[in-house]
């Protein structure tokens, strides 16, 4: 189990977006992989199998939040800082601090998208899946795969893009 | 250069894909609280003991009909002297299948051992 935590924890925090019950989430998911392992036969990698149990649990949470119609909080609220913590030491100051923005700006863009999009980016570009394995685990052809990455990493740009374009005219607007 | 022949405008993009993917490679850093593992060991529900009873319907049944058999052989053999060849056939085939079941009794006792 401690072997998979760390991945557990990193990909609910990063598909529910949130630091919000991410303890119960994990818990969660470990107290649905023991109540399946008996049924588990062996067809798929455990850790297939875990993604699945994990994108399931967090597609519940998208659910109840929907049902709540709760605001989520950010990825990176004060607690946790990780955006800081993968800073490159040798940055200078306005680099990191933009680098920190573009990460956040990123992190909103990612909660923009569909579940299914939001979890075939998480799944391929976190945690190194493969096209095979992410089909596998959202039960999705792999062709399917190919174009929720691809249309999710489009809305992602384009969405950058216009944020971008949106801050470059707030001081100009400022100024008039 | 990836840079070269691209637009200005291109460039840019792809720059921006760039830094979009490292972003999305990032791995968020997570604290797993302490005691994690033993908090969910914790709330793994015990397994009961799959209690069975041996009932021995099977070994019972097989006695009674040994009994059944015995007496109906020893009441064969009483009336021997009048046995027709039928009844003979019939003395016979009580025989075997008291025998058979002896056989059976016996090799199950050996498979219970």
């Amino acid at each position: 189990m401690q072997d998979h935590q760390a991945m557990v924890f990193g990909t609910l925090l990063r598909l529910t977006g949130s630091r919000e019950h991410l303890d119960d989430l994990a818990q969660e998911v470990f107290l649905r992989l023991y109540r399946a392992l008996p049924s588990f036969r062996g067809e798929a990698l455990l850790s297939t199998y875990l993604y699945r149990i994990t994108v399931n649990v967090a597609q519940n949470e998208w659910k109840r939040r929907r049902r709540d119609d709760r605001s989520t909080v950010s990825i990176s609220d004060e607690v946790s800082g990780w955006e800081e913590r993968l800073e490159h030491p040798g940055r200078n100051a306005e680099e990191q601090m933009e680098e920190r923005e573009f990460r956040l700006d990123v992190e909103e863009q990612l909660q923009e998208l569909s579940q299914v999009e939001r979890t075939v980016l998480v799944l391929y570009h976190q945690e190194e899946r493969s096209y095979e394995q992410i089909a596998e685990v959202l039960h999705l052809p792999i062709g399917t795969v190919r174009t929720h990455l691809h249309r999710g990493r489009k809305k992602m740009r384009d969405g950058l893009v216009a944020r971008q374009a949106r801050e470059r005219r707030a001081p100009c607007a400022i100024t008039e | 250069m990836r840079d070269h022949g691209m637009n200005p405008v291109e460039a840019a993009l792809a720059k921006l894909d760039e830094r979009l993917v490292r972003s999305l490679e990032a791995r968020p850093v997570v604290q797993v609280p302490e005691g994690f593992a033993a908090r969910v060991a914790g709330q793994v529900p015990m397994r009961r003991p799959v209690l069975l009873t041996p009932t021995h319907y099977g070994r019972n049944a097989m006695a009674v009909c040994m009994v059944v058999l015995a007496v109906a052989m020893l009441a064969l053999a009483l009336r021997s002297w009048e046995l027709t060849p039928l009844g003979l056939a019939l003395e016979w085939f009580v025989c075997a299948q008291f025998v058979a079941l002896a056989v059976w009794l016996c090799s199950w006792r050996r498979e219970l051992q």
